[in-house]
């Protein structure tokens, strides 16, 4: 089993296709965490994000000969397959503003840390609640990248291999992501003395 | 660095990405100088913590473990599935292979009766049916009008004669060759093509032949010499369409 942990992901892809089962539990082992987490991130729902972790690796059981290796990793391809049952799972669901009170209990919940103070731990639980929240109203095709870029940390490269799109573009759609993350988290007060502020204010060359 | 090269930067500053030492100092100093930019990184590096908490929060989280066992659980029947779709693939094959040398069987014998049948044919035709009449009387069925009978019997009497080469036939199928029965075999066709990037193989899976007319320049295309002088002149081809409606082969006529 030790050497098995040393087998590239292309590796025990190819074994899994030749019908080798512990090829399958190695690799899912491997990923099934990160397209657990980028569905979950991406929805905000464990019934979704757990269905479609399921619905990846069955695909690759099915049709894991589509993977080609001179295009990206595997893991890039996984998280584009997941990426496209999750908006699909979105569409289908009418989940596109998932911040419906009745799905506060399913959705992800807080890992309270008691290294922290309580009041510490009260911050950084709220803190996370406001950045989940701002995240999920996001559009997708910006939350997409927050979620690769900031939370999974993934490239540039493989987020563009993943979205299928350029990497500037990455870039681009990542810049107006945290502008809209900004402007989502600033407090409402805060907000209206910005857009005031903005009116006031020309830009400053110094 | 001016406030908009400064934008275009102070998300990398903040995520601390890989960038140009040069560029990272000239933005460090105009935040310094500039109180909105100053203001525009905390911001960002603000955003920058929220996220990597909420990262962080995240990260212990994966699959439940019973979604492991489920996977294998279908890898399973997928893997017992699949030695017996290999084992159906290889004796289709064989069914397949069978099926041809069956229909190549079945081509001969039609080629063969084919060859023959006009011939009957034009046998029948010409046999009269009093021949059956004549026989009628010696035959057990009873037959409701004898007068009748007697009348078409006497009326065919010259061909009374005929019953012979009707009872050669069902004894011996092969038939003197006439011309009436060389009419449809004179053909002369090519093997046939495979179209596109259809293989050999894939014209074992059957379809139909639709004959069709084309140019004889049609067949350089395919290798075959051409007489430049009957170049505008049209060459009769079968095609053998595929179950899937595509063009799969093609052979020449002549």
């Amino acid at each position: 089993m030790t050497h098995r942990n040393e087998l590239s992901d292309n590796d025990l892809l190819r074994q899994m296709l030749a019908g080798d089962e512990d090829a399958l539990a190695q690799l899912y082992r491997r990923r099934q965490a990160s397209i657990y987490r980028f569905a979950l991130q991406m929805s905000g729902s464990k019934s979704i994000a757990e269905d479609v972790t399921q619905e990846v690796f069955l695909f690759l059981m099915r049709q894991g000969h589509v993977f080609d290796a001179a295009r990206g990793a595997l893991s890039s391809f996984l998280l584009g397959v997941a990426r496209n049952h999750v908006l699909r799972r979105l569409r289908v669901e009418h989940l596109l503003s998932p911040l419906a009170d009745d799905n506060e209990d399913e959705g992800i919940g807080f890992q309270v840390s008691s290294e922290l103070c309580p009041l510490e731990d009260l911050t950084r639980a709220e803190t996370i609640e406001n950045v989940r929240k701002a995240l999920l109203s996001l559009p997708p095709k910006y939350r997409e990248v927050v979620v690769l870029c900031e939370l999974q940390d993934v490239s540039y490269v493989e987020t563009a291999e993943i979205l299928g799109c350029a990497i500037g573009t990455v870039r681009s759609r990542l810049h107006r992501a945290r502008a809209l993350l900004l402007i989502k988290l600033r407090p409402a007060e805060s907000v209206e003395d910005a857009n005031s502020a903005s009116v006031k204010s020309a830009r400053c060359f110094a | 660095m001016n406030c908009q090269r400064f934008e275009q930067v102070v998300s990398e500053l903040a995520r601390g990405q890989m960038m140009e030492a040069e560029a990272r100092t000239e933005a460090l100093a105009h935040s310094e100088e500039c109180e909105r930019c100053s203001a525009r990184l905390r911001d960002e590096e603000t955003l920058t913590r929220g996220l990597q908490l909420l990262a962080a929060d995240m990260e212990p989280l994966a699959a439940p473990a019973e979604m492991e066992l489920k996977l294998r659980e279908a890898f399973r029947e997928r893997r017992v599935v699949a030695p017996v779709a290999v084992g159906s693939s290889r004796s289709r094959y064989w069914l397949v292979a069978v099926a041809a040398v069956l229909l190549l069987a079945i081509s001969v014998g039609a080629f063969w009766l084919g060859s023959e049948a006009p011939q009957e044919r034009v046998v029948e035709k010409t046999a009269p049916k009093p021949a059956e009449v004549v026989n009628g009387p010696s035959e057990p069925a009873p037959k409701p009008e004898p007068k009748e009978v007697e009348y078409q019997a006497q009326d065919q009497t010259p061909k009374r004669q005929l019953p012979k080469p009707i009872r050669r036939n069902t004894g011996n199928r092969r038939a003197p060759e006439t011309p009436v029965a060389h009419h449809p075999t004179n053909e002369v066709a090519t093997d046939f093509v495979p179209l596109g990037d259809m293989n050999a193989m894939s014209l074992q899976d059957g379809g139909q032949i639709v004959r069709v007319k084309l140019r004889r320049s049609a067949l350089v295309k395919f290798g075959i010499p051409v007489n430049m002088e009957r170049y505008n002149e049209n060459v009769n081809a079968d095609v053998l369409i595929g179950v899937d409606g595509l063009a799969r082969a093609i052979r020449f006529v002549q």
